[in-house]
């Protein structure tokens, strides 16, 4: 019992550094001093970090962080906005048509959203807001699958005898929403506020399509573009994109439950 | 009864509740994708053409384009290769996890798990540091250790290069697996692996007679949703061969082994000198398509298996 005790651990252990050697070639890769990258193995830290720290810091790195993250604040602020307040509609009122349109949601989540793309470029363009982060936000207006997910959670989780007795001390409707209903919301919204920050922090396709000037890149185009920025020293490319990727992978470990139950929810009971 | 009545007299707001997100999904979202279709019909580009032209677009994808049935093909072949792994070695290491001698459950989901989490731009960037030809980690491991005395253009041969692929997609959802199945697998209760092991089963008998049947619901999911987004796949293997690394860059990979359909209708209408509008609209359209054909027939699949039990 004891020594396949040990065993399941190193072995599991062994695989879990296997996958993970990636994340810490990339660290490791950008402590170099370019010129010495390919003489051997870069399997040891550095001492150049700090030289390509300055390099990179030089660039446009934090302006592409900054841009991904008002973006993606805006983006999750539509997106978990319209999800509660139609989730919040479809969950708790009786009102006609209400399977049909619901049914139309549940519909549209079976699409691809790239089926839409080249139109929905051009749209953008009609209404003058390409080389703005408009178009990066405004897609997060309609999400078919925050409704659905605000949908389940309004119905099970608000009771309905504290929405009535709120309505007979004279809350208004919208009031009922902000007050009353917003709170037993909260887990739902954290769970759908992550998954969207994440989506939008991680997408990639619509700003190439939409934006062209280096000032409004956001992090995913900042990394593309750092092998170009920084043609001849390439352990800065490689710290750039360290910078512009781990912070997130370790900032999103710790809201990773909540993730993780939004994810799974749909699948596993529980 | 109490709940509707209580309602009456309120109608309007329930429609002014839902109003911003249909308003919004029909001019960003149903309209784009009707327009879509349209531009689809047409011969639609940068220098002005807008003729209709029917299905012109779609017979000569369909009849004439080795292109397009590329990229189709190794969306399915990418798929073969990954999905099965995963499924296996996701839980395989689920169950790992989930075995009572590891007490430390979270880390271990958590380290899989941060792959998953990473931009799938800068996946794609750190394959193409691992295999790049003359600079690449792989290559220089392998010569060190004097495995291979010249090294292998990996990114640069077809079959090499849709392996990479695979294996990169591999790695970037091994934690997602990982994490519905150990989810799937806390949910099975205590109490039909305690009898099991009383009634004298080995802990193959309990993993491919308890665990693997109660996990089917959730392997339906992750394979149908797999097969979806597989389909779309289009960001790693863009990144891989985007040239980060090496410098050069391949459009659809060597002889176009790593092409697949989203990426070929992004190249086809935003890149290059071409901005085929019409055409990368019928690539969109035709990729749904087959994306709908296979959701049904999953669906279908997953309904008859579910009614025979």
């Amino acid at each position: 019992m004891r020594a396949g005790k040990w065993l399941t651990v190193l072995s599991l252990s062994f695989i879990s550094l296997l996958f993970l050697f990636p994340f810490y070639l990339m660290i490791v890769m950008g402590t170099y001093y370019s010129e010495d990258l390919f003489k051997k193995l870069p399997l040891l830290p550095s001492g150049y970090f700090v030289e390509n720290m300055k390099t990179i810091l030089s660039a446009n790195i934090l302006h592409n962080y900054w841009n991904s993250f008002y973006v993606a604040v805006l983006f999750t602020f539509v997106t978990v906005g319209v999800a509660a307040i139609t989730g919040f509609a479809f969950g708790k009122y009786e009102f006609a048509g209400k399977k049909y349109l619901y049914g139309f949601i549940l519909l549209t989540m079976m699409i691809p959203g790239q089926l839409g793309l080249i139109a929905y470029v051009m749209e953008m363009k009609w209404f003058h807001l390409n080389n703005t982060h408009a178009p990066l936000i405004l897609a997060g207006l309609n999400n078919a699958f925050g409704v659905f997910f605000m949908t389940q959670f309004a119905r099970s989780s608000v009771p309905a005898e504290v929405v009535e007795s709120a309505r007979i001390d004279g809350c208004s409707e919208p009031g009922l929403f902000v007050r009353i209903v917003v709170p037993f919301l909260l887990p739902a919204i954290s769970t759908l506020g992550l998954i969207s920050f994440l989506g939008s922090w991680n997408n990639y396709l619509l700003p190439l399509v939409t934006i062209n000037k280096p000032d409004l890149y956001t992090m995913p185009l900042g990394i593309a573009n750092l092998s170009t920025v920084f043609r001849t020293d390439y352990s800065a490319s490689i710290l750039g994109l360290t910078l512009g990727t781990l912070p997130l992978i370790v900032l999103f470990l710790f809201g990773s439950k909540t993730l993780v139950q939004g994810l799974t929810g749909g699948a596993v009971k529980g | 009864m109490s709940k509707t009545s209580a309602l009456k007299g309120k109608n309007k707001w329930p429609y002014l509740f839902i109003t911003p997100y249909f308003l919004s999904y029909g001019v960003l979202s149903l309209f784009p994708i009707l327009f879509t279709l349209y531009i689809s019909l047409t011969d639609w580009d940068l220098y002005g053409n807008r003729h209709f032209i029917g299905l012109d677009n779609f017979k000569q994808l369909f009849l004439h384009d080795s292109f397009f049935w590329k990229s189709m093909l190794n969306v399915f072949l990418f798929l073969a290769g990954y999905l099965p792994a995963l499924v296996l070695f996701g839980m395989l290491i689920a169950s790992l996890i989930e075995s009572r001698l590891i007490r430390r459950k979270t880390i271990f989901r958590l380290s899989f798990f941060s792959a998953y989490m990473t931009t799938p731009v800068a996946v794609g960037i750190i394959f193409s540091l691992l295999f790049d030809w003359q600079g690449g980690f792989i290559n220089n491991l392998l010569t060190e250790m004097g495995w291979i005395d010249s090294k292998i253009n990996w990114l640069g041969s077809p079959d090499s290069a849709r392996w990479i692929v695979i294996l990169m997609i591999f790695w970037k959802n091994l934690g997602y697996f990982v994490m519905f199945y150990t989810a799937g697998m806390a949910g099975i209760e205590a109490s039909i692996y305690e009898a099991a092991v009383i009634d004298g089963a080995s802990s193959k008998d309990v993993f491919f007679r308890i665990t693997m049947p109660l996990l089917k619901p959730i392997n339906m999911f992750l394979i149908i949703t797999s097969i979806i987004s597989g389909l779309q796949l289009v960001e790693e293997p863009m990144l891989l061969f985007s040239g980060w690394a090496s410098g050069s860059s391949m459009v659809g990979g060597p002889e176009g082994s790593a092409f697949t359909p989203i990426w070929y209708m992004f190249d086809a209408s935003f890149n290059g000198s071409a901005f085929k509008y019409g055409k990368g609209a019928a690539i969109a359209y035709s990729t749904f398509l087959f994306i709908a054909l296979f959701s049904v027939f999953g669906m279908k699949w997953m309904n008859r298996r579910g009614e025979e039990q």
